[in-house]
């Protein structure tokens, strides 16, 4: 039986090296002055440090219940953040146009459930969910309804919708069902996101896999680590995870970016596009710790970590362990490691 | 010491931005402003154009449908004369902004100036009232002069840049330029060269500042910033195929180090000192440009260079063909190759691109109407253009409704523009949102002055399918009527 995964993603190129800080001073030795500072840091697991900001996560890390995969990425990708997210999204051949949860998803049980898979934030389905008609993507879950008033309603729309053969007919098809079926939906008022996904998966209206973009990652300049744009993304972040991991049972977090950052800082006070990035799971399920190969800040890959880890390995072992899925189905092409990040 | 500001503090100069040049808001365009920069040479026509309308649509509907954000009944009158004449009419310099319209921006425009006029320095409460008053004149210009511009093709162009050369609403400080580069980049420039629009986006405080090539320096050592480099090349010119490598975007940032701005007076500003050639200095070339000594000229030189490369052709070709011709046109189709031809020997001119693809109807598949482009006809065929006061009491249910339908204009929160293809506005969520947004329409979203005794024939241009047609007859209020016509399946599509 397949569990809840609710997947975070990171968009604009997470800096790894600022959230999650390897031990020693070998992030200082790399970055000198630009490196997250190791006063104030939190403990996270083996002498690896948080962010001071990541409060939540450092609390979860203590318990065992977080797992770090740095240095992780889909080998091979440019530093383009639109390939190295379709990259990410695909965790496939580039000849395959859908995402891994959308190949999850039709997999499982298609047509039980309009909101097999849910994104909240905007209308435009991620790519992530490509491949699945069970999806409803919606800026705000509490939308999921008719402005009440003037002629709309699910029986005008069913009626001038019916015959309609054009390139919106199956939109308009799941919109009907969607609204047939989102009664049970409770969103509280102005909950956020999170919130958003806890009332949805609350609702037991057959939700499986949730995602959730946090934008504003593209750190090029003035980085902020400490009272500036990173540190109030990470506090998001922290918030955002903590919201679901509480609020929904059995959930797992899959939080991914299309890449790290560049080791050595630009002049700007930031960080250009690099490769090798953190991802990070959390839940239950989750056997803690720092996994896969760490290659240190020394051996550069171009002035950026190397891509030691495949991500298209953790999708696998997430896809088979959370969602029951075959691997080669949601991660086709994907070598056969496991980094054991899962019970 | 001018030239030894950092980045620091070039943008708390920014931020603090009030009544300075870059941030004045802007006036309209003069009613009687010259339409396009160039005139556009008559093209040869394609040899299999036809000119096959669609059966039972009016002759010209086609055309001014997708050339224009709502077909009128004057400009379905005008298209049905043709594609040349449809194109005259709107390249023509006399053809001038409807004076309600000049109004209506006027005080959008005016609106943002009161607000950017606030002292605001340290007072983070100021400072996001300054900001939603940016974001507020950004995204209210654009779908104002979208519903009510007389200058149609100018703002389809306009509209289709803002998402190919974007700057984003999402981000501060680059909200607070994005009006003034609305205005005097994108729709200034968006029937001319492209060469030149290029050189003025580079120029540009806004993207100068949202891509941060504002603190790029490369002097002595130092690192230079890629953003902008790197997205000049992969989103602006040849695209991510366009044949540079990783060693190119570190050179084309060196090039184009010391490219910033000035923190009074907000305007470009070549800072040398900041500037080095990098790599380049030793020899070897980017995309087959070599410097000639450094300085500004040369980035002046390779942004010319970049926009006549054929690799840049066949992108932003293939891109306006995805806007204008069809969603699932290919990289190599034909009549890609085709414009492309079209953009080199037009040195650069957009106008006869679109003019091109505006005589291949014969290509022409299904377009869905994008939320601007959907909202904007919703506008243009509901009812006349509203005072200031009535937008402005429209304003809250417009915003709401492009925010709930996923684009509001200028606010995509990445430097690749708002996607193009019916596959990324389509879905259950977009769908009901659609609903919704046809039902704020059909009653003006709450300020708008409406035309009485709606007709579908009447805002659709056509007449109505058997659906729609039966749709109508059950309901009673023009509300209604507007709301079903405006959720249609025939209303979708451009």
């Amino acid at each position: 039986m397949s569990s809840p995964l609710i997947t975070v993603f990171l968009r604009g190129g997470l800096d790894g090296l600022s959230l999650l800080r390897p031990p020693g001073d070998e992030l200082d030795r790399a970055r000198g002055g630009d490196a997250l500072p190791a006063a104030g840091a939190l403990p996270a697991v083996a002498g690896w440090t948080l962010h001071p900001s990541a409060t939540a996560l450092s609390a979860r890390a203590g318990t065992g219940k977080v797992a770090f995969l740095p240095a992780s990425g889909v080998p091979g990708v440019s530093r383009s953040h639109f390939d190295a997210q379709a990259a990410v999204e695909r965790c496939a051949p580039t000849t395959e146009s859908t995402g891994f949860l959308g190949r999850a998803l039709s997999a499982g049980p298609v047509g039980s459930s309009p909101f097999r898979g849910v994104a909240v934030g905007q209308p435009q389905t991620p790519a992530l969910l490509r491949g699945s008609t069970d999806v409803v993507a919606a800026s705000s879950l509490s939308r999921i309804q008719l402005r009440p008033g003037g002629g709309v309603t699910s029986t005008s729309m069913a009626a001038l919708w019916r015959n309609d053969r054009g390139p919106l007919a199956s939109s308009a098809t799941g919109a009907l069902t969607a609204l047939a079926r989102s009664g049970g939906i409770q969103v509280p008022p102005g909950a956020d996101e999170a919130g958003q996904l806890v009332a949805l998966f609350g609702a037991g209206v057959g939700a499986e896999v949730g995602v959730v973009n946090i934008g504003g990652w593209d750190h090029h300049n003035q980085i902020g680590l400490v009272d500036g744009s990173f540190d109030r993304l990470v506090t998001q972040l922290d918030g955002l995870v903590e919201t679901l991991l509480a609020g929904i049972p059995g959930v797992t977090v899959l939080v991914l970016s299309e890449f790290g950052r560049r080791v050595a800082g630009n002049d700007s006070g930031g960080f250009d596009h690099g490769r090798g990035g953190l991802a990070i799971v959390a839940g239950d399920r989750v056997r803690g710790g720092v996994a896969g190969d760490w290659p240190g800040l020394v051996d550069l890959d171009e002035g950026d970590v190397r891509t030691a880890n495949d991500l298209r390995c953790l999708v696998a072992e997430v896809g088979e362990r959370v969602l029951q899925v075959d691997p080669g189905r949601i991660a086709p092409g994907a070598p056969s490691t496991r980094f054991g990040v899962l019970v | 010491m001018p030239l030894e500001l950092d980045r620091r503090q070039v943008l708390a100069a920014l931020a603090a931005c009030g009544v300075t040049a870059a941030c004045r808001p802007v006036a309209p365009p003069p009613p009687l402003a010259p339409v396009a920069t160039i005139r556009p040479r008559p093209v040869p026509p394609p040899p299999t154009t036809t000119t096959t309308v669609p059966a039972g649509l009016p002759a010209g509907l086609p055309l001014a449908r997708r050339f224009s954000f709502g077909p009128t009944p004057d400009l379905v009158a005008g298209a049905a004369a043709g594609v040349d004449a449809f194109f005259d009419a709107q390249l023509d310099p006399r053809r001038s902004e409807h004076p309600a319209t000049s109004a209506l921006v006027l005080d959008i425009d005016a609106a943002w100036a009161a607000a950017a006029t606030v002292p605001a320095a340290g007072d983070a409460a100021a400072m996001g009232a300054r900001r939603r008053a940016a974001a507020t004149a950004a995204w209210s210009r654009s779908i104002a002069l979208s519903a009510w511009s007389n200058l149609q093709l100018r703002q389809v162009a306009a509209d289709f840049l803002s998402d190919h050369l974007h700057v984003s609403i999402a981000e501060q400080p680059s909200v607070f330029l994005v009006p003034t580069y609305d205005d005097q980049v994108i729709r200034a420039g968006a029937l001319g060269r492209f060469a030149d629009l290029l050189l003025a986006s580079a120029r540009s405080a806004a993207m100068l500042v949202y891509l941060d090539n504002a603190s790029s320096r490369a002097d002595r050592g130092r690192t230079p910033n890629e953003n902008y480099s790197r997205e000049l090349l992969e989103l602006h010119t040849v695209g991510a195929s366009g044949g540079y490598d990783e060693a190119d975007v570190v050179e084309v940032a060196h090039v184009l180090s010391g490219w910033s701005l000035d923190p009074n007076t907000r305007r470009f500003v070549f800072r040398s000192a900041w500037h080095d050639l990098g790599p380049l200095e030793r020899g070897g070339d980017v995309l087959g440009w070599r410097p000639s000594g450094g300085g500004v000229a040369d980035g002046e030189s390779f942004l010319n260079h970049l926009a006549r490369r054929p690799a840049t052709a066949r992108f932003l070709c293939w891109k306006l063909a995805r806007r204008f011709v069809s969603d699932t046109i290919a990289t190599d189709d034909p009549l890609v190759a085709d414009l492309a031809t079209t953009y080199l020997r037009e040195d650069t001119a957009i106008a006869p691109v679109l003019r091109h693809a505006a005589r291949r109807s014969d290509r022409w598949g299904p377009k869905v109407r994008r939320p601007i482009d959907l909202v904007s006809a919703a506008l243009r065929a509901g009812g006349p253009v509203p005072t200031p006061e009535q937008f402005r009491a429209a304003q809250p249910q417009l915003r709401g409704t492009l925010d709930t339908l996923g684009q509001l204009p200028w606010d995509w929160p990445a430097p690749n523009g708002y996607p193009e293809s019916a596959g990324a506005w389509s879905g259950a969520g977009a769908m009901i949102a659609r609903w919704n947004a046809a039902t704020a329409a059909g009653t003006g979203f709450g300020g708008l002055p409406l035309h009485p005794g709606p007709t579908p024939r009447g805002l659709l241009g056509h007449e109505p399918g058997p659906a729609l047609a039966t749709a109508v007859r059950s309901v009673r209020g023009e509300g209604a009527i507007r709301s079903l016509t405006f959720a249609s399946p025939e209303f979708q599509l451009r």
